[in-house]
């Protein structure tokens, strides 16, 4: 099962003066769901190119399975390690939304059949059956953020890095969107959320890596490093809000359920009145 | 005169089979704050477009029912008419900014307008300094932030002078905190535009919320091309939240219009350390 | 590429720097049109030697020196061709100069004038504003669409799209993944600038002003003054049979 090791990663843009990425280390190994917070221009996005192999070290190196990515083409590392872009827009080019998901399949020599089952189940999992036969672009744009994750999860990565996926959603899109995630992190596979959403990336993930200017300035669990004020300050971040609540409440262990909050929160009223 | 009338407004996109907007009755005074939300795709972004007149200018579709935007009728009042009162920026900032110097993206629309290089160059300056990039004015777009971007783009607006202001998703390309400061700027430009003595009025197409909410007087939510509710802020998103509207109600005020009757809460809370207060403190004191 | 480097515009303040778009223009145009007429070896050397003064008074010579690199594969093809064809090594390095002082002809010019510079010049000298509008914008929106086109890319080859693999008609089929996706994001840029460019009036009057009107100053003058002498000198030379 894959496991990916960063290790004293310095990273510079061809024609660029300055690293984009200075000094990175750390190991994800297979199951944990990781996010990778910091504000924009913080370097989340050229991070996770390097983690798949689309960008190569400038200096310092990152493994995949103790194998440097280097001596790997994209194609193999994607085979184990899939990427979703931002814009769903980047990748749509098949006139079919299963074509959209075959192109994928077809690459990595699945066979026609085996293709068109896979099809079937992905596009099931992710609630796009009825469109199998409709154009990408007319598809909505939360339809066409669960494709773009679709055609990726379709030939089973063992792990998937996504990039900004609530960037534009509105709130049910979102919900969609996190519950497509979480079942993958369920099915044991590791998962990489490149957001500046913290309370979409509490709840899913477990650990953070919060970069700032290049560098990395936390790594932990992430319900940790979000309740550091200092930390979450310099990241230009914001305390999830349930973290803050759990920290004012001094309750625990609390789940995006508001109405479950809510009744807590309502039975304490009411004790403290009694 | 109100700023926007819109009367048994429709609209339909042509080679598009539902309308993307049905029986939009909408009355907007100067002056007013105006947050237009909604599910995606159900027709803000639309509304606004008929606004500025490039519905139906430069769309072709049936638009039926009447619009005026300060008395004007914008089936047959040109753009570049409507865009002296009335001026919009859009989601993607790279877009709007066309030539290699904020200054220069500034002056655009005063030289369309075919105004003296004179009073161009005091409208460039002016627009500048009301929102703050004063320090940008050489630089080129494409090595601005993204936020920075947004804020040229807000500049090269104000020099046409619009006394209606729209924002289309201005900070969805934007982290956090460029957001929360351009939505702050927005705000500040409104009170100090105010202050002499004009009456802007700021119509502000968004997802979030949270970050609006106390600058604004009013909030419509459409859905599926019609305007399903109306009025007060607060009102209206505690009607949104008992008819479950999916719009992103922020979390707080999720918990204050649960609890808010069983525990006789008046005003709803600014933050959560106030919410916690109100229910009596930290239930490890308590 | 790195050829391509001697013509993109860097912003410095000097002397060639400040001058009007247009003096510069007429000053290229004549450069450009001395090194087409003359292939006299010493008018030759003489464009070249007074073009790296202008290129070191606009602080530009490295960028000259780097896309001189670039030449080089074009001076391999003219002595080839040369040879190949009956010429000689001397024909080979006469048409090699010309061909250096045309391109530095252009060289200094684009390397020292904003594209809008261009622009206005363009405008000044009666093409419409469409048209000079469409100039300046495509080299605007040059490196944007290449960044989307990068990310395009990316995306795609993290679906294992390899550009390198097969027979040519599998890599122009290949190339489809990429292209249809930035054909279809630029034609909505496209829409977005145009809406963009309305609701600020563009088109609302024929008679546009400028903002910054471009005013010849005295160093303007010393250039075209420059240009007569320069045509004038080069008429003289005709006239004494030097070809």
């Amino acid at each position: 099962m894959v496991k990916i090791v960063v290790e004293s990663l310095y990273f510079r843009y061809p024609e660029a003066s300055d690293y984009a990425l200075r000094n990175i280390s750390f190991r994800i190994v297979e199951g944990e769901s990781v996010a990778i917070l910091g504000e924009n221009g913080a370097g989340k996005t050229t991070l996770a190119k390097n983690l798949n192999g689309l960008l190569k070290p400038t200096e310092g190196s990152v493994k995949i399975d103790g194998v440097d990515t280097r001596n790997l083409s994209v194609a193999k590392i994607a085979r184990k390690i899939g990427f979703v872009n931002h814009n769903p827009e980047h990748q749509f080019f098949a006139e079919k939304v299963e074509d959209e998901v075959r192109f994928g399949l077809r690459n990595f020599g699945f066979s026609e059949e085996a293709a068109d089952k896979t099809i079937r189940e992905v596009l099931n999992v992710f609630g796009l059956e009825e469109y199998r036969g409709k154009n990408p672009f007319q598809l909505s744009g939360g339809e066409k953020k669960r494709l773009a994750i679709a055609s990726i999860m379709a030939w089973r990565p063992e792990a998937l890095i996504v990039d900004e996926p609530t960037i534009g959603m509105d709130y049910a899109q979102k919900l969609n969107i996190r519950r497509v995630l979480r079942s993958i992190v369920s099915e044991g596979r590791c998962v990489i959320v490149i957001t500046h959403d913290v309370d979409f990336a509490a709840s899913i993930c477990e650990r953070a890596i919060i970069l700032s200017r290049g560098e990395v300035i936390g790594d932990g669990r992430l319900r940790d490093l979000l309740s550091d004020d200092t930390l979450v300050e310099k990241a230009s971040l914001r305390k999830p809000f349930l973290i803050e609540l759990e920290k004012e409440t001094g309750l625990t262990g609390l789940e995006e359920d508001f109405d479950a909050i809510s009744s807590t929160l309502v039975e304490v009223f009411q004790k403290c009145r009694s | 005169m109100a700023a926007v009338e819109l009367r048994k407004l429709c609209f339909r996109y042509a080679g598009s089979e539902k309308p993307a907007l049905t029986d939009i009755d909408l009355t907007i005074e100067e002056g007013e704050s105006i947050l237009i939300t909604g599910p995606s795709g159900c027709g803000k972004s639309t509304l606004v477009r008929v606004l500025m007149g490039l519905i139906p200018h430069s769309y072709p579709g049936e638009l039926k029912g009447e619009a005026y935007v300060f008395g004007m009728d914008v089936k047959n009042t040109p753009v570049s008419r409507i865009a002296t009162r009335c001026g919009i920026v859009f989601q993607n900032p790279d877009n709007q900014l066309f030539t290699f110097s904020v200054e220069d993206d500034v002056a655009f629309g005063p030289e369309n307008l075919a105004l003296p290089p004179d009073e161009i160059g005091r409208r460039v300056d002016e627009a500048l300094r009301l929102v703050g990039i004063e320090h940008l004015r050489h630089s080129s777009p494409n090595n601005l932030s993204g936020g920075e971007q947004q804020k040229a783009a807000i500049a090269s607006i104000l020099s046409m002078k619009p006394s209606l202001l729209i924002f289309d998703e201005p900070t969805s390309m934007l982290d956090p905190s460029s957001s929360a400061s351009l939505i702050q700027r927005i705000f500040e430009l409104k009170r100090s535009l105010d202050e002499t003595g004009g009456k802007t009025t700021v119509i502000i197409v968004e997802h979030r919320i949270d970050l609006l909410l106390k600058h604004l007087s009013r909030i419509v939510v459409v859905s599926e091309g019609r305007v399903i509710l109306d009025g007060d802020p607060l009102r209206v998103l505690e009607d949104s939240f008992r008819k479950k509207i999916p719009i992103n109600i922020p979390p707080l005020l999720q918990i204050y219009f649960r609890v808010k009757d069983k525990c006789g809460l008046k005003n709803p809370p600014a933050t959560v350390k106030e919410l916690v207060s109100m229910l009596g403190g930290p239930t490890s004191n308590g | 590429m790195s050829f391509l480097r001697a013509f993109k515009y860097r912003r410095k303040d000097t002397a060639v720097h400040r001058l009007d778009p247009r003096s510069k223009f007429l000053l290229s145009t004549i450069l450009m049109a001395v090194s087409i007429v003359f292939t006299d070896i010493r008018v030759l050397l003489a464009l070249v030697f007074g073009q790296i003064i202008l290129l070191s008074l606009a602080e530009s010579l490295r960028e000259w020196l780097s896309s001189l690199r670039g030449l080089l594969f074009f001076f391999a093809v003219i002595f080839a061709t040369q040879l190949l064809f009956g010429g000689t090594l001397y024909t080979g390095f006469i048409l090699s100069l010309r061909l250096l002082a045309l391109s530095s002809s252009m060289s200094w010019f684009f390397l020292s004038s904003t594209p809008e510079d261009i622009g206005r010049a363009m405008s000044v000298a009666g093409l419409p504003i469409e048209l000079t509008f469409s100039f300046t914008m495509a080299i605007r929106f040059i490196p944007v669409i290449y960044d989307e086109f990068q990310s395009i890319y990316d995306t795609q080859r993290s679906r294992g799209l390899e550009l390198e693999k097969g027979g040519f008609r599998n890599r122009i089929r290949n190339l489809m993944p990429v292209l249809i996706p930035l054909l279809v994001g630029t034609i909505r840029r496209t829409y977005e600038i145009a809406d963009a460019m309305e609701v600020r009036a563009f088109g609302a009057s024929p008679k546009r002003t400028t903002f910054k009107p471009l005013r010849l100053k005295s160093g303007d003058y010393l250039v075209c003054a420059a240009s007569a002498i320069l045509v004038a000198l080069a008429a003289y030379l005709k006239l004494l049979g030097i070809e």
